[in-house]
């Protein structure tokens, strides 16, 4: 466990991002409003779950190329946060290939033992894959190009209805920010511990499960100590610097809607209009859908 | 002239930045602990002022006082004329009334404080928005913060990195990020709360360079708070704290005036000073002002006899001459080059043609050589003398070591016999090392370092932040597994280290214990623990602040969780817990109950050491173990491990950044720079032959090596081996008596 708590450390260390996934670059993408980025996200989300066929997907897939490569993330980055749901992916597919039941007749393809394997599982379990990766593919875009600080500025500004209610916006996410730059810290801290304790022989590997908690406790205590002690010198550090609060604060980075998020934006409808076209069959469109 | 009368008299009338009257602190908690009592103290605009004192002396407190993040309990605390005064009044200030808030935003934005741990002060992850977040709390138009952030960054130098995030700066980077925080908010005062303690040589450099900066061009006042002396030895006005009271304050000439005082209160003068008062106490007549590195050199040369000598030693010797000539030419550059912020040298012989570089530095060895040479044979002299009627450690035939009985012995020099005889307890060849190898963040931390460490060594090692000391470190006790090199680096030509470490193959997944060390030296039962067990025992290693690693309950239970983890035997565990306590200088039955987190920071640090050394090591790793400390703390904790490698533990292992230590403590020095090892050698023969390239690394050079390169650029014939401070106090009484 510690081991791979290091290894992540040494990786932070060596990029120069502090977070997250985030992929600096200068593109149409990236300069977008991270909010407008946001919406349009969640926007091709649901519009993913209208889709029912191949020929939809496939379609989704092509025009999802367009902002990949306006993004100029390299294809390995976005492949790469496919990797960690490779295994649910196969999971699903094995679960529905396996466990599908025809609603029809039909015939299995092949039968051993108490298993049947269908046609139709196969196609169910070939969409729900196409679905699974559509679906990640999209949101890692958005992390890929958005930095933490801007998706935190963006929540906080989409939040900001809320504070009607008396929502306090503000300070989650200042509460998010403060955590987006002292994680790194706080993972070089552990690591240190975790070093410092094992150099004193402590075991953290063997033993049974309860043996393994109660080994971290020479890690937790120092690391509840030392946090504790960061956010109280951080707080002195925030109250020298005038901090009280969201009231008459002003920011730097003002968020703004420009023409790209307008055309964004329009691309996106548009996607999610042809989608709905296909699915629904307007316009007597739907001849497509027998390709599938 | 009228006019001028008029503008004295109004800078007479102007009040003090920076003023507190007969202010009165105290902390409750369970109970009350008074840490500033009746402070006054008023400090001019513009004027770079310096707070020093021992830990626990209240300058913390103060600088909280001072912008209203504590409220003083008694007295007043006025900056730029507005008084922070009563919570609940309102106040007119020139005319204006200014309630409770608005006076204390006022006095935060005109005071700003820089934190000691450059880690806990960023709001942001990336730096500009950190930097903004002062101006956007008192709500700056934006296009004014911007303005703002980007002047902010230009100040401290460091503009290009406005859209980075903080968390991979090295600490003097991220300081300066803070002091650009404050910056933005257009501050009249900066107070640095002891801001550079955690840094390295070369943050600190950054920092004092960034904060002198802003004193002489923006005439931003700056209080320093500070332990170390010589950066104190920088300001105009200097207070002294002790017990929560100042007491003592002027100019520089504290340092030599209140000296007594000063030592009373477990503080020193500057080391230039230090040492010129030695040189004073060994007849060297050196005059008492001196107070910096420069000073005391010029003081040294301008010494009558000194430069009658220097001269007749030009005629006697052919060497001497040469290097006279040679270091004539650079004289007004190198005397330039020596500042007590920047103590690093710069090789003055860059500007020269490369061709005529090589040929003087080949001619400086030469002559390095030959003083080296009779360094050595005085050091075989005084060796002797100090080791009384011990054999004779020196010279070259007999180092005294190659007997069964390697220890005790502080200052050695191994020789070709006794390395044949005693076998290395470390021995490590060509070991690389690399983060994260085979992927884009690949990041080469060892190349190719061979190594070899004795019993009874006292190696130090020395290098930038960054240059593998630790990764080196963690090798030695298995903490970070050797690497086997990747296809890709083999193509390279990464060859496959080894590690020995007490004759165990580090290279071998399940590390195999050695019995034979087992048995002699370690009395647990073997075979219940796991190789790396055994080795960590044997190869103790205190991390740098060791103090954050204490969790237990009470003292005596933390000390004793490395033995508990040997298994060892209940009585045992009892009996090596109090033996540690008490080799750490605590008192045993005072501390054992109580909780770690009750004892005060350097109490804390040695609990810390305790619980390493109970587990009995017989290697002892220590990472920058007097970083962050007092001079009293820092000279009772090298006190403390010379007398545990004396009396339990004979080989040390320090990685430091203080070059006066490693250079009077360590028998051998290894010099890493970029994951490779550059050198490894005694000190005065890395010293006097390897100085150029130490500089050319940025690696400063000891006290004594630095003044004595001084004095050779000016045509002395000071000895190059000599590199701590007593052989030069020696060597400089030694070339006034002839």
């Amino acid at each position: 466990m510690f081991d791979k708590v290091s290894r992540r450390n040494y990786a932070v260390k060596m990029r120069d991002i502090s977070f997250g996934q985030y992929y600096p670059q200068k593109s149409f993408v990236h300069r977008l409003d991270a909010r407008a980025k946001f919406l349009l996200v969640v926007a091709y989300i649901v519009f993913i779950f209208f889709i029912d066929t191949f020929a939809g997907y496939a379609f989704a897939a092509l025009c999802l190329c367009v902002p990949i490569v306006l993004s100029r993330v390299p294809l390995r980055l976005i492949l790469k946060s496919l990797r960690a749901i490779v295994f649910l992916i196969v999971f699903t597919m094995a679960l529905n290939v396996l466990f599908f039941r025809p609603q029809g007749v039909e015939e299995p393809l092949a039968a051993f033992w108490i298993v049947k394997i269908y046609g139709g599982g196969l196609m169910y379990a070939g969409k729900m894959a196409a679905r699974l990766i559509l679906l990640i593919v999209g949101p890692s875009l958005l992390t890929l190009t958005t930095s933490p600080m801007e998706l935190t500025n963006a929540i906080e500004s989409l939040l900001k209805p809320l504070s009607w209610i008396r929502f306090p916006t503000h300070e989650l996410a200042m509460i998010m920010s403060i955590a987006l730059s002292i994680i790194p810290t706080i993972m070089e801290e552990t690591d240190k511990i975790v070093k410092a304790q094992k150099a004193r022989c402590a075991d953290f590997e063997s033993g049974s499960l309860l043996k393994k908690a109660k080994a971290l406790v020479p890690v937790l205590v120092p690391l509840f100590v030392s946090s504790f002690r960061r956010a109280d010198e951080l707080a002195m550090a925030m109250d020298s610097r005038c901090y009280h609060g969201g009231k008459g604060r002003t920011k730097l980075k003002i968020l703004r809607y420009g023409w790209r998020d307008l055309a964004a934006a329009a691309a996106v409808l548009s996607f999610g209009f042809a989608v709905l076209v296909l699915r629904y069959n307007w316009f007597g469109f739907g001849f497509i859908q027998w390709l599938a | 002239m009228l006019f001028l009368i008029c503008e004295y008299r109004f800078l007479k009338a102007m009040p003090a930045i920076v003023q507190l009257k007969n202010v009165s602190y105290a902390y409750r908690g369970e109970t009350f602990v008074p840490a500033v009592k009746n402070v006054s103290l008023e400090i001019g605009e513009g004027v770079f002022a310096a707070l020093c004192g021992q830990n626990g002396s209240g300058k913390s407190t103060l600088a909280r006082l001072m912008n209203g993040l504590l409220t003083p309990d008694e007295g007043d605390v006025i900056i730029g004329g507005i008084p922070l005064g009563d919570e609940k009044k309102t106040e007119t200030v020139n005319g204006v009334a200014m309630p409770y808030d608005k006076r204390l935003y006022e006095i935060r934005r005109s005071l700003g404080i820089v934190f000691q741990n450059p880690d806990n002060q960023t709001v942001a992850a990336v730096i500009e928005d950190d930097i903004a977040f002062g101006p956007e709390n008192i709500g700056v138009p934006t296009a004014e913060i911007r303005e703002r952030v980007d002047a902010a960054l230009k100040s401290v130098g460091m503009s290009e990195y406005a859209e980075r995030t903080a968390s991979r700066l090295s600490g003097g980077q991220k300081q300066r990020i803070a002091i650009a925080g404050i910056l933005a908010l257009k501050p009249r005062v900066i107070v640095l709360d002891e801001s550079t303690a955690m840094l390295d040589p070369k943050g600190r450099a950054e920092v004092l360079d960034t904060v002198r900066r802003l004193n002489r061009d923006e005439g931003i006042t700056i209080v320093l708070i500070t332990h170390f002396m010589e950066e104190a030895a920088l300001a105009d006005q200097i207070y002294v704290m002790n017990e929560g009271g100042i007491c003592l304050s002027g100019g520089r000439e504290i340092f030599w005036k209140e000296r007594a005082k000063l030592r009373e209160i477990g503080l020193k003068a500057p080391p230039a000073a230090e040492l010129a008062e030695r040189l004073r106490a060994a007849g060297v007549p050196v005059p008492e002002e001196v107070c910096s590195e420069t000073e005391l050199a010029d003081a040294l040369c301008f010494l009558p006899c000194a430069e009658r000598k220097a001269e007749n030693t030009a005629h006697n010797s052919q060497f001497t001459i040469h290097n006279a000539q040679l270091k004539d030419k650079d004289n007004a550059q190198c005397n330039g080059h020596f500042s007590l912020s920047q103590p690093v040298i710069d090789c003055p012989a860059k500007e020269n043609s490369p061709a005529k570089k090589e040929k003087s530095v080949g001619e400086l060895s030469d002559n390095a050589e030959f003083t080296m040479h009779n360094a050595q044979l005085k050091d075989g002299v005084i060796n002797a003398e100090r080791n009384g009627d011990e054999k004779n450690t020196t010279e070259t035939v007999d180092c005294g070591l190659c007997t069964v009985d390697c220890k005790e012995k502080s200052e050695i020099v191994h020789c070709e016999l006794c390395i044949v005889n005693c076998p290395p307890v470390i021995d490590m060849r060509e070991l690389s090392f690399s983060y994260s190898p085979g992927t884009a963040f690949s990041a080469d931390a060892l190349k190719e370092v061979t190594l070899s460490v004795r019993e009874g060594d006292f190696l130090g090692v020395i290098g930038h932040t960054g240059s593998g000391k630790s990764t080196l470190a963690q090798h030695l006790n298995g903490l970070i597994k050797m690497q086997t090199p990747t296809r890709r680096q083999r193509r390279r030509g990464v060859r496959q280290g080894t590690l020995h470490v007490f004759g165990m193959d580090l290279s071998q997944k399940k590390l195999k214990p050695n019995f034979s060390i087992l048995n002699s030296q370690f009395s647990i039962p073997p075979g219940k623990l796991s190789g790396y067990k055994i080795l960590r025992g044997l190869v103790g290693m205190v991390f740098q602040y060791p103090e954050y690693q204490l969790f237990d309950e009470t003292v005596l239970k933390d000390v004793g969780f490395g033995p508990r983890n040997l298994g060892l035997p209940a009585d045992e565990i009892a009996e090596r817990c109090k033996w540690a306590i008490e080799a750490v200088g605590l008192d045993y039955g005072k501390i054992k109950d109580m909780s770690p987190f009750e004892l005060s920071g350097g109490q804390k640090r040695r609990a810390a050491i305790a619980g390493v050394i109970a587990m009995k090591p017989k290697v002892l790793i220590l990472d920058e173990p007097t970083a962050g400390l007092d001079p009293k703390g820092r000279e009772e904790i090298m006190e403390l491990i010379l007398k545990i490698k004396a009396e339990s533990c004979p080989t040390i292992v320090m990685i430091s950044h203080d070059m006066d230590e490693i250079a009077r403590r360590c028998n051998r020095i290894l010099v890493l720079n970029g994951g490779r090892a550059e050198f490894d050698l005694p000190p005065a023969e890395l010293y006097a032959r390897h100085a150029e390239r130490l500089t050319e690394i940025g690696l400063a050079l000891p006290l004594a090596a630095r003044l004595g390169r001084a004095l050779n650029a000016r045509g002395f014939g000071f000895p190059a081996g000599v590199c701590n401070e007593d052989e030069f106090v020696r060597e400089a009484a030694r070339l006034m008596d002839n």
